[in-house]
């Protein structure tokens, strides 16, 4: 496919997707009051935009089912048909289809339409077939809506009037009125214009001629008719039952009609304020399959032009926006911003020449500030374009509320405030998952059945509020509802069972911040899988989409009366708070979103908050072990390791979090708090994952943005909170034995475990520090030549998968064993009461044991130093 | 065709002036570490971010020195590219999603040449990748080797790519 075929489809999406908006909002609003002539005029022409497109590129489907829709729409519009709630139902669920089918248009043709096509073709069919009897009765008419209709106006009907012309609105009906009498519409027409003027008619003139007889019989035609026949005399004349036409004369004064049918139903119409009587306003009609633009019949009407639908602007229901908004490209709008920023540096390089050079000449410095005015305003400007109101997201949300409360049986109140906040169009786009999955669960979760709402002493009616404001430079989004709240109890429970967390940790823990436990990955409370949440995702990846995009999420509850979930959010992504720190001569950039504190030691009074855990430092702060690497190391700047005893300098710290878990980063050098701009990491940089970004500092020069996330992987640092606090699960029942040991590994699947008071101490192995001998490999460490074993050697267990990897070796307590122990990784370290199963003992086994639902295999330490003397 | 000349290590080099952008006086570069040798770091062009490579590397297997005759040739994107193809000024190559600092050591001239000019590179041209050549050219008794841009571009994100 050409490219430009592909931009043609990706616009139509576009355009399709926003009609599909129009159609959903308005059918919404139908809802609530179904006589709003502009709505079902916006939804009927969205519907017929789509249809022409789906037609263009031979989407069969998609043509199909918005054709049906169409046609639906257009009797409505035509007062053929009644909309009521059940239908707008149903086509609710037809913009659903389309929604569907416009998310995958490849498959769109597989998609099943029949039953909705069905439900909707039922309603039109009645009308197709009507017997004479079912009619409808005009007794008044809305004039003003009667002239936008036919494009026609007052003036041209007073005129007429004064004359002493009677006026006539006629329905005319194929079938019965014409074809039974062996005529045709044109040839009625042309009967009338013997007797008088048509001034209008309802499909317009040429649509009429271009009928085929069958299409005619099925069909209705309005005329808006001037003659001088009087009305006793017209029922003749005219031809068809008195029921069918009404002379406009007397109805002139009347504003309001009512349309009756048979049934007995009286359905009040009401024009709708927004749409202005004047003559270009016409609302074009279909009849059948071909959509028919009004044309003025005679040369006295008003000189409106067909419209074109296709060419006309998407109609959102607020007609005041349509002229005032332009599809810009989003690649050209970044290439302005980017502009605006070259400007600006630009202008700053400029500004320090004119301060040195030229500060005697008061004119180039008057005009350089103008200049710098401007470049700032214009800048201020072009950032402001990728700005979107948050509304774009919200307007949704009426929909999949109401969904939602129709499937789960539950009447639900949104409200939402605050729709003209502005965000990075980048932040608008990703917070739309996040918020419909808060939705749902306060639909789901939150909010009580009418029931049980009724039975705690609330309203039946859920109340659900979206709410976006400003709060400190930042926005604030808060979903509120007053449902029953969460209780910590049982989300303490369920994260316990789940393991994310342990009892102790728990009861140490306030009532507020147990029920943020439900960010904890993988925890979900329903017990059963709904269909509309709950399906094992839940709030955590709520709160990692939000953090991915610089915001922070947080939640109260109060039980019995309510939830709020409140995230803050970044205004733009593209400026971040950050703070530059340095090491050695190169700064880098840390986002301020994951700075915890700031903490500084001096090496000579607080060197005891450092401490030594298996070769790796660890903060102690407030109680709690952090660990600590030196951003030196960890980006390999240097070889210079970080010194304890010496100097008698402060050693800087920055704590940052990941998640719930925090992390020490050494720096040299703490130089501030800098608002940067986001720059992408060069394509030509993609081996190093330690940066997320770079920007260029107030001085010019470029740093590098790091990120935390991939320094902790790379430093192996647990993420997850789970690994750190929960205490591994150990199966074990009678004959309990309670020993300290440590978990390693061997660089396979198999895990080992060994007495920690048989080890003396943990090395780090680097290759080069192993020395052969013949067969045999020695190691030297604390002027001592120790002999180095490896288990695979002396075990029937598995071989490493690679040994070139980094390994540890363990040094054995036994002062004369000379022998030491190449393990791949430390696990674990912990206290556990176990009974032994024998069934694996083999010489230098002692047994297994289950850890963690793991095997592990228990040495025995003393009988492989004699093994390998 | 018209050709930009410059000094690497002595000797003289050429690319299509269409495929860069402009040539740049040397700026700080930020050094990223764990880079690999070529990749001498990162400058900032006007607010524009752009990664800075030793051309050396691959033509001489050697680092360069860096004095004040030095310069930053830079290589265009592909995004600039596009509008040159439309206008049917290149034929249909490839460069980098984003542009490409060259480090050279001293710039020469502009050239008009001939394409009929242009020679095979001899099989004996040492201690250059030949892949990274497009051809030869004689101006004034002196011999020019044109530098093939778009292959040159492809080494770098293929080394980097294999680095991963």
């Amino acid at each position: 496919m050409t490219d430009d075929m592909n931009e043609l489809i990706n616009t139509f999406l576009d355009e399709s997707t926003e009609h599909l908006e129009t159609i959903e909002a308005g059918l919404l609003s139908l809802e609530k009051d179904n006589s709003s002539k502009s709505i079902i005029n916006d939804i009927f022409q969205a519907t017929h935009s789509i249809k022409g497109g789906a037609g263009i590129f031979g989407l069969e489907k998609l043509t199909d089912l918005s054709h049906v829709m169409e046609e639906f729409l257009s009797k409505v519009r035509n007062h053929q048909l009644i909309l009521e709630n059940k239908q707008i139902e149903i086509l609710l669920k037809g913009s659903n289809l389309l929604r569907t089918m416009f998310s995958d248009l490849g498959s769109s043709e597989k998609i099943d339409i029949q039953s909705i096509k069905e439900q909707i073709t039922q309603w039109l069919n009645p009308i197709i077939e009507d017997s004479p009897d079912d009619f409808l009765d005009i007794s008044s008419l809305d004039m003003d809506q009667l002239l936008i209709d036919f494009s026609l106006n007052q003036k041209l009907l007073d005129e007429r009037f004064k004359m002493g012309l009677e006026i006539y609105y006629i329905i005319v009906h194929g079938k019965q009125d014409l074809f039974n009498n062996s005529q045709d519409f044109p040839q009625y027409l042309s009967g009338l214009e013997q007797m008088g003027e048509t001034l209008g008619t309802i499909p317009d003139m040429f649509a009429i001629h271009e009928m085929t007889k069958e299409e005619q019989q099925e069909s209705s035609v309005q005329i808006i008719y001037s003659t001088a026949i009087n009305t006793d005399l017209a029922e003749m004349s005219l031809a068809v039952p008195k029921s069918q036409f009404c002379n406009l004369k007397q109805n002139t004064t009347e504003t309001k009609v009512t349309i009756k049918s048979k049934s007995g139903q009286n359905l009040e119409i009401q024009s709708s304020k927004d749409v202005s009587p004047s003559p270009v306003e016409v609302p074009a009609v279909t009849q059948k399959e071909d959509i028919i633009h009004s044309v003025p019949t005679t040369d006295n009407l008003c000189p409106s032009k067909p419209i074109q639908d296709k060419s006309r602007k998407q109609t959102p229901i607020d007609h005041s926006n349509v002229e005032d908004t332009l599809r810009v490209k989003v690649t050209q709008l970044n290439r302005l911003v980017a502009l605006a920023g070259e400007l600006v540096l630009a202008r700053n390089q400029l500004l320090q020449i004119t301060n040195h050079k030229l500060k005697s000449d008061p004119n180039v410095t008057s005009l350089v500030k103008s200049f710098s005015l401007i470049i700032s305003d214009l800048q201020e400007q072009i950032m402001n374009t990728r700005m979107q109101p948050i509304g774009s997201v919200f307007k949704k949300f009426p929909r999949v509320v109401r969904d939602l409360g129709s499937q789960l049986d539950k009447t639900i109140d949104l409200k939402i405030t605050g729709n003209e906040i502005e965000l990075d169009k980048t932040i608008i786009e990703a917070l739309s998952d996040p918020l419909t999955h808060l939705i749902r669960n306060v639909a789901d979760h939150g909010l009580e059945s009418p029931q049980e709402r009724q039975a705690a002493d609330k309203s039946s009616i859920g109340n659900l509020h979206l709410k976006a404001f400003h709060e400190s430079g930042q926005v604030v989004l808060e979903v509120i509802d007053d449902g029953k709240g969460i209780s910590a109890e049982k989300i303490s429970k369920k994260a316990i069972e789940k393991g994310i967390v342990s009892q102790d940790i728990v009861d140490s823990m306030p009532k507020e911040e147990q029920i943020k436990l439900i960010f904890s990955p993988g925890f979900s409370t329903k017990e059963k899988v709904s269909s509309v949440s709950g399906r094992g995702v839940g709030m955590d990846v709520v709160k990692t989409n939000i953090e991915k995009i610089g915001g922070t999420v947080d939640l109260s509850s109060v039980l019995g009366q309510g939830t709020t979930v409140r995230m803050t959010l970044p205004l733009t992504l593209a400026i971040v708070s950050s703070l530059i720190i340095q090491v050695e001569h190169a700064k880098f950039i840390i986002p301020q979103v994951s700075i915890e504190e700031l903490v500084t030691i001096d090496k000579n009074l607080q060197l005891d908050r450092i401490g030594v855990i298996q070769n790796n430092l660890v903060l102690k702060l407030r109680g709690q072990l952090l660990p600590l690497v030196s951003l030196n190391t960890v980006l390999g700047i240097s070889d210079k390791k970080v010194e304890l005893g010496a100097g008698n300098e402060t050693l800087k710290i920055v704590v940052v979090k990941l998640g719930q878990q925090q992390l020490g980063l050494i720096v040299d050098k703490i130089i501030g708090i800098e608002e940067i701009v986001v720059k992408p990491i060069s394509q030509y940089l993609n081996f190093n994952h330690l940066y997320s970004g770079a920007s260029i500092l107030g001085d010019g020069d470029v740093a590098l943005i790091i990120d935390i996330l991939a320094v902790a992987k790379q430093e192996k640092i647990p993420l997850s909170q789970a690994d750190q606090t929960s205490p591994p699960e150990v199966r074990a029942s009678n004959d309990l034995a309670k020993k300290d040991l440590l978990l390693f590994n061997n660089d396979s699947e198999e895990q080992f475990a060994i007495a920690v008071d048989s080890i003396k101490r943990i090395q780090n192995l680097e290759n080069h520090m192993i020395q052969h001998v013949g067969s045999k490999e020695y190691v030297e460490l604390e002027n001592q030549t120790l002999s180095i074993i490896r288990l695979e050697n002396f075990l029937p267990i598995q071989k490493p998968q690679n040994t070139e990897h980094e390994k540890n070796l363990l040094i054995f307590n036994n002062e004369g064993s000379k022998v030491c122990l190449v393990i791949h990784e430390i696990i674990d370290s912990l206290q556990v009461e176990f009974k032994l199963d024998k069934d694996i003992s083999t010489p230098g086994i002692l047994g297994s044991l289950l850890i963690n639902k793991k095997l592990t295999l228990l040495l025995d330490e003393a009988k492989i130093y004699e093994m390998a003397n | 065709m018209k050709l930009a000349t410059f000094w690497i290590n002595q000797s003289l080099f050429a690319v299509d002036i269409l495929l860069t952008r402009e040539i740049s006086p040397i700026h700080q570069i930020t050094h990223v570490s764990k880079a690999p040798p070529y990749i001498l770091g990162l400058i900032n062009l006007r607010g524009q971010i752009i990664s800075v490579v030793d051309p050396s590397y691959f033509l001489h297997n050697t680092p360069s020195s860096t004095n004040k005759n030095c310069r930053f040739l830079i290589i265009t994107s592909n995004e600039d590219l596009k509008h040159l193809k439309r206008m049917q000024l290149i034929d249909d190559v490839k460069l980098g999603k984003e542009p490409l600092a060259v480090k050279i050591d001293k710039i020469d001239d502009v050239i008009d040449i001939n394409e009929s000019q242009i020679l095979p590179p001899p099989s004996t041209l040492s201690g250059i990748d030949r892949e990274m050549i497009s051809g030869v050219v004689e101006v004034d008794k002196e011999l020019i080797v044109i530098m093939n841009m778009p292959k040159f571009v492809a080494k770098i994100l293929d080394a980097e790519n294999k680095a991963r």
